[in-house]
């Protein structure tokens, strides 16, 4: 029997409150807003990789919140982060998004930054003899910037822990492999995905969509072991699936695909063959691996229906030519903006956002429960990492997600 | 008789239209046995080359097999090229270059562009008829939206 609007609207009859949110945590420009404040400028960002910012001058110009950033390597190598704006009249500084510079010159009135973002230099300087600053004065605004397992973050709280305490244990899965090797990115795809970046980072952990993806479905969900994995909750809003309850590690079988190879080769030492792995890193980097692939995801927030999605596919420095065409056809078969996955993820946030939007769904439900014998550990195709994001975005935010603005109360 | 340019060109042209009408069979008529397919560009962001899809006449016929079966984009996507150069490389191989365009007409009856780009083809002439032996789309569009499992 259908519903009629009331029922509709009212929250799902589940046992745990906290297993459906409210739509709004997508949708709203006020929460919007506030998430930037409380949850994006207070934990850690991921950036880019180290080797796009290998020698000394190399740069990636990117924003977070809104603020125009550049991430810089130092003569003294040290990786930074500046705030991408001039500070005599605000124009931003570095314009391209990638390359690399001797110094950093704004194109308005000629000043000039080192690379360590000391300002060195205005045209005829003594006009400011009198009144002032001086250049000490105006060196740019750095964001904290540190590297975990050759991965760059940025956090915009001065205060905020340490960035492998906020990793902690769930840097267990990809830290070690990627120490393995001497890594470097291959492939980068950005999209304009209308939809929350939320929604987004979320797909990557709702892995009960996978029955949806003809690859995961004939490679994967199907086969024997696929549900024998735990999700690992960390703190922080952290979380990974890597291996079986047992230990033993989840080999997907390719060839199940029509003329896809297993993937035995060319997997990165630490890795079984054809392993797959997926480590979530509150607020929204989702890092993959699929035995000779790595995917970096993130995305960056526009707006409550608009973000951009970033991929990265990583590979071993120095090989062969025949390697890193092998690796690269495996990483696209499933990922860019051509593959059988990655396209198809979009495809599904922009048609939950549309409905969100307009109001026609109220809420989003996160009551699956698939436990283990032992009645702890929870099965990959629970909701329980959802349930562990929105509660720390919850606890972040000061609100809850089921009712972020207290809207059952209002309509009552 | 030797292929004409005129040939060449209709081969390249055919190609765009049987992949518009998703008429894969007919579409892969036109490639010679053993070719490859790439699509290709150049990303700013990590300073290199990078292929975004590479795959020999096996996988691009499994692929193209497999659309019907994979979520992919509800609209249609309409192709328009224009063949720019052909050079022969003596009596069996051409290389030709064509500008593409790719538009894409939503559900709801709207266009926009999709990607634009060049065909650079190696096209086999040793025969009665012009077969396409190596494709490769290399896009200036890095920005391709959702995507698509539609090739261009």
């Amino acid at each position: 029997m259908s519903r009629n609007a009331e029922e509709h609207l009212s929250p799902p009859k589940v046992a745990d409150g906290e297993s459906y949110i409210h739509a709004s945590v997508y949708t709203d420009p006020d929460l919007f807003a506030e998430e930037e404040e409380k949850v994006l400028r207070r934990t850690w960002k991921f950036v880019c990789h180290i080797s796009e910012v290998e020698k000394a001058g190399d740069y990636r110009t990117h924003q977070w919140t809104g603020v125009p950033l550049v991430t810089i390597r130092g003569n003294d190598d040290k990786v930074r982060t500046f705030v991408n704006t001039c500070s005599h009249r605000g124009a931003k500084i570095v314009r391209d998004v990638a390359g690399n510079m001797k110094h950093m010159t704004c194109f308005f009135h000629m000043w000039e930054y080192d690379l360590e973002g000391n300002c060195t230099y205005q045209p005829r300087e003594e006009g400011y003899e009198e009144l002032g600053p001086t250049k000490d004065d105006l060196s740019l605004r750095e964001i904290r910037t540190d590297i975990f397992a050759g991965l760059i973050f940025i956090n915009f709280d001065g205060n905020a822990e340490s960035l492998r305490d906020y990793i902690g244990e769930a840097g267990e899965p990809f830290e070690k492999i990627f120490n393995n090797h001497e890594l470097e990115v291959f492939h980068y795809n950005q999209t304009h995905v209308k939809g929350n970046w939320k929604a987004w980072y979320l797909t990557n952990c709702d892995l009960y969509h996978e029955w949806s993806h003809l690859v995961n479905r004939t490679t994967s969900v199907l086969t024997k072991g696929y549900h024998d994995r735990p999700w690992r909750i960390q703190p922080n809003g952290h979380g990974y699936n890597a291996h079986h309850l047992d230990g033993s590690p989840f080999q997907v079988n390719y060839k199940k695909y029509k003329s896809w190879e297993n993937r035995d080769h060319l997997v990165f030492k630490g890795l079984a063959p054809g392993e797959f792995r997926v480590t979530d890193i509150f607020p929204n980097l989702s890092v993959f691996f699929r035995a000779t692939c790595i995917r970096l995801n993130h995305s960056t927030p526009i707006a409550p229906g608009h973000c951009i999605m970033e991929e990265r596919g990583l590979a071993i420095k120095g090989e062969s030519r025949e390697d890193r065409r092998m690796r690269t056809k495996q990483f696209v078969q499933i990922w860019g903006p051509f593959s059988r996955n990655a396209s198809e993820d979009c495809a599904y946030v922009e048609a939950t956002h549309a409905c969100q939007e307009a109001g026609a769904n109220p809420y989003d439900l996160m009551s699956r429960v698939e436990k283990f014998e032992d009645g702890v550990h929870e099965r990959i195709h629970s909701d329980t990492y959802l349930r562990h994001f929105w509660g720390e975005w919850s606890r972040l935010m000061g609100r809850p997600a089921n009712n972020p603005k207290n809207f059952m109360e209002a309509a009552e | 008789m030797p292929i004409s340019d005129e040939q060449i060109t209709r081969l390249i042209y055919r190609s765009c239209l049987r992949l518009d009408a998703e008429d894969f069979e007919a579409y892969l008529e036109l490639f010679a046995p053993e070719f490859e397919y790439r699509i290709s560009n150049y990303s700013v962001e990590i300073r290199k080359d990078q292929r975004w899809m590479d795959v020999n006449q096996d996988e691009y016929k499994a692929l193209l097999e497999s659309i019907p079966l994979h979520s992919k984009p509800l609209g249609t996507f309409a192709r328009h090229a224009n063949v720019y150069d052909i050079e022969r490389n003596g009596e069996d191989r051409a290389k030709v270059t064509t500008f593409l365009t790719v538009y894409y007409t939503t559900p709801d009856g709207g266009t926009k562009v999709f990607a634009v780009g060049k065909y650079f083809d190696e096209v086999d002439i040793s025969g009665d008829q012009p077969l396409i032996a190596d494709r490769e789309v290399r896009l200036e569009t890095r920005e391709v939206g959702i995507g698509s499992i539609v090739p261009m």
